[in-house]
């Protein structure tokens, strides 16, 4: 049925519901319109992307940690608020509990992407993070190098060991890249390393003999792995023993990765620098050719005069052992970080909470080198020192 | 990554993402053209289902030759259904007049029911009103009757629409996506806003002007042919994009710009479903923009994840047919940044160019002739650097061109209503660019994963 009204310009008959006459194309009245009999369909659901999901992200507690099992449900910390994006440096320890999982949050894995956050997943050695309570590490492949050659171990003595009770391991190994598998032979070197120093530090070694002895098992283990002097892996290595006991920290080295004291305070020891490089540019300086920018500015300046690896020769092992008052931390890294910081005091100030925070510390630092470039792989281990200890002194 | 189905008569589709995923730091916006081809059997069997309504427009207007016109058409696409599908003729004026069958149901094509359709049509004769609204909600019951398959409908008209806007546009939003339909506006007297909004709410393949009568038959022909070529109908494309980020849009580019970031419905968690209607043998481009939280240098992620989905009566029961990647990956290499993939840029001005034609006609309506004048300069620029031939030959009808490459022109003074109404209607018509010519495995793009 069609209620009808009279066009008001040519009185033909026009429909209630028409917009203009159809004789003679005036634009009819508003008013007389005939209510809308078509009901409006309700808008369907525009709700887009799960941003209230959002909520269930915030109070996700940091899952799946390598050494603190989570009891029972998933518990709720609100105090957790993971940065979003999730850093560049995730979280994934070097063994991945459940491969079907997302690394940085809860979502599930297909086709090597998360199915909530979207980020690719890391694979093999491109991002590793070990967290071994005590101590944290975080490794990264950096922006331009193809793989990550570098390497790192981290042991920790256990409380009722009758020896070292407590004390950390951590060696950090950084592949010489002009030489063959260099990734393979970072690995061999720092878990052999961390191994050694371990086991005899277990057996009530002295932490200056037991890292003597664990170079030069790394060093051999490294050089066994070449097919020929010609062919021969090799890589860098930069140890730290932290004894909670006497409060003394222990470093040994050979090649350009390096520890540093850091402080954590006011009244705790100044930052500094404990190896010193075996690099083309640190001998110069040594030697007064050169002044330090001068040194950094030359090509040669990351060239290595000492390694580990069979075409090293005898190598010459460089021990110190320091006992600084913490709080503080001890940190060990591979040249992808201190190329961009590489003064104890810029280190210090980058991240402040280095001592209460150490993984998100190791973080941090991954993710302020690949900032600033990333251009080669990036390797960070974090040992808190908690408060107390003697004034720091060279032995 | 072509994924294959084993429906019989179902095509096969195939998705391939072209990108630059290279963001700058701090870079958040993610652009992507993603290419959705189907190929159908080149046959398509009594297998497929499927329902045409033809809806002519017999308003007092359409009187004379129109109407002579609208009866040849109208048979000839109803000579060109094939046995088995179901179709109604429809007369449309102050109401939807059931022209054939007389009941208000579809009818199974045979040669008994086409020969009567044929006879019922000469029936036809031009009187009354001009209410597309109720025409199409006719449509609607009639395709409601006749169950699952492919719904297509032809709607011609010569006139503007005389229901109030309200009354119209809400039966649009009702009836969306319930049924394609393709529209013809004949003559000059109707309005390309009008069917531009049918043909965006019921996924046509772009309305189109038939300025002569007599080629009515042919264009008919055309459309109730490809219609039978479909093979599937309600496609959904399915953007998952990650937490924490925004779907900016998501329009149809090729073969014509349809804007569908209003029309995502939630059907699976974190992800929207994009109505495409039905697919025969075809390819058609969609040009997707997600905003994402900004990422460090080196991270990859996977920005959006376009699925080319077939509904079914769960979300569980879905059928995925196809899908790609779209990828980002921040870099501090500025260059590698910013650079602008080829097909995006090129979407993008064809999407400017339709805007630009259609502001410019409105103004030059409107008396606004210096603002006519720079949007069609704009248009002609655009037309003239992506090599749209077509769309350059209309604006010529238009404007004078002085100078191509910096869109330089003068109005006409006098312009034919034909070909001002041939260049608005076309004007959302883009012309492709060809997928790049590597694999398509999208998912590779970025190296080792």
């Amino acid at each position: 049925m069609t209620m009808v009204r009279t066009c008001p310009a040519c009185a033909d008959t026009v429909s209630m519901s028409d917009a203009f006459c159809e004789s003679c194309g005036r634009n009819l009245p508003v008013e007389a319109a005939a209510p809308d009999v078509v009901p409006t369909a309700p808008q369907e659901s525009m709700a887009g992307i799960a941003l209230d999901d959002a909520d269930a992200q915030v109070t996700q507690p940091i899952r799946r940690d390598a050494v603190i099992p989570e009891a029972g449900p998933i518990s709720v910390s609100p105090n957790v608020a993971p940065e979003w994006p999730p850093p560049a440096t995730g979280s994934n320890p070097v063994a991945v509990a459940n491969p079907g999982l997302c690394v940085w949050c809860p979502g599930r894995v297909t086709d090597g992407y998360c199915e909530k956050c979207g980020f690719l997943q890391p694979t093999g050695r491109d991002h590793v993070e070990v967290r071994a309570g005590k101590a944290f590490g975080v490794s990264d492949r950096g922006l331009r190098h193809k793989r990550n050659e570098d390497a790192m171990a981290i042991r920790v003595i256990e409380e009722h060991s009758p020896h070292a009770a407590g004390a950390v391991v951590a060696v950090v190994c950084d592949g010489v890249s002009s030489s063959p598998r260099s990734d393979e032979a970072s690995r061999v070197t720092a878990e052999t390393g961390a191994t050694v120093l371990a086991e005899r530090l277990r057996q009530g070694v002295d932490p200056r003999e037991a890292t003597g002895v664990a170079m030069t098992q790394a060093a051999r283990a490294v050089a066994a792995i070449a097919e020929s002097p010609d062919s021969a892996p090799a890589c860098t290595f930069v140890s730290a023993v932290t004894c909670p006991r006497t409060g003394a920290v222990t470093v040994g080295w050979v090649g350009d990765s390096r520890a540093y004291w850091l402080s954590g305070g006011p009244t705790s020891s100044t930052s500094t620098l404990l190896t010193r490089d075996d690099s083309w540019s640190e001998a110069m300086v040594q030697m007064g050719a050169l002044s330090r920018e001068e040194a950094m500015r030359s090509a040669n300046a990351h060239a290595l005069i000492a390694w580990m690896g069979a075409d090293s020769g005898e190598i010459d092992a460089h021990i110190s052992t320091v006992t600084p008052i913490g709080p503080g931390a001890v940190l060990l890294c591979s040249d992808g970080l201190w190329n961009y910081y590489s003064e104890a005091e810029a280190l210090t100030d980058a991240v402040p909470d280095l001592g209460t925070a150490p993984l998100e510390a190791a973080r941090t630092y991954v993710g302020l080198a690949l900032r600033a470039g990333g251009r080669d792989n990036i390797t960070v281990v974090v040992i808190p020192v908690p408060t107390g200890g003697h004034r720091a002194e060279h032995v | 990554m072509p994924n294959t189905s084993d429906r019989a008569a179902g095509p096969e589709f195939r998705v391939e993402v072209d990108q630059n995923p290279y963001l700058p730091l701090g870079g958040t916006e993610v652009h992507a053209v993603v290419s959705v081809t189907s190929h159908s059997p080149v046959l398509v069997g009594t297998s497929v289902r499927a329902s045409e309504v033809i809806i002519i427009d017999t308003s007092g207007s359409m009187y004379g030759e129109k109407i002579n016109a609208a009866k040849q058409a109208a048979r000839a696409a109803i000579e060109a259904l094939r046995d088995g599908v179901r179709f109604a003729v429809v007369a449309g004026h102050r109401e939807a007049q059931m022209i054939y069958p007389t009941a208000d149901r579809l009818v199974e094509v045979n040669d008994g029911t086409r020969a009567e359709a044929l006879e019922a049509v000469g029936r036809l004769c031009a009187d009354g009103g001009t209410r597309m609204g109720s025409w199409l909600l006719k449509a609607a019951e009639l395709f409601d009757s006749g169950g699952e398959g492919i719904k297509h409908a032809i709607l011609l008209t010569d006139g503007q629409n005389n229901e109030m806007s309200d009354v119209f546009e809400g039966v649009l939003r009702r009836l969306a996506g319930r049924f394609v339909c393709d529209c013809r506006g004949v003559g000059t007297d109707w309005k390309v806003e009008e069917l531009r909004r049918i043909d965006a709410a019921l996924l046509g393949g772009g309305p189109g002007i038939v300025a002569d009568p007599a080629d009515l038959t042919a264009d008919f022909r055309a459309m109730a042919q490809a219609s039978m070529g479909k093979t599937v109908a309600d496609v959904a494309l399915r953007l998952w994009a990650p937490q924490n980020s925004v779907v900016r849009f998501v329009k149809q580019v090729a073969p014509t710009v349809q804007d569908l970031t209003d029309r995502a419905v939630q059907r699976v968690q974190q992800a929207n479903d994009y109505p495409t209607g039905s697919w025969g043998t075809e390819s058609r481009d969609y040009h997707v923009c997600v905003e994402v939280p900004a990422g460090d240098p080196g991270r990859q992620l996977r920005a959006g994840w376009a699925r080319v989905v077939m509904p079914g009566e769960t979300p569980d029961r879905d059928e995925v047919l196809a899908s790609g990647n779209i990828l980002a990956e921040w870099t501090q290499d500025e260059a590698r940044a910013t650079e602008i993939h080829p097909r995006v840029a090129h979407y993008t001005g064809q999407v400017e160019l339709a805007r630009a034609i259609q502001d410019g006609l409105t103004a030059r309506r409107e008396g606004d002739e210096s603002t006519a004048t720079t949007r069609l300069g704009r248009a002609v620029a655009l037309a003239h650097e992506s090599g749209n031939e077509e769309t350059a030959k209309l604006l010529d009808r238009v404007v004078d061109v002085i100078d191509p490459a910096t869109g330089t022109v003068r109005l006409k003074s006098s312009v034919d209503k034909v070909d001002e109404m041939t260049l608005d209607t076309n004007s959302t018509r883009t012309v492709r660019t060809r997928p790049r010519q590597s694999g398509p495995d999208t998912d590779g793009a970025l190296g080792p994963g």
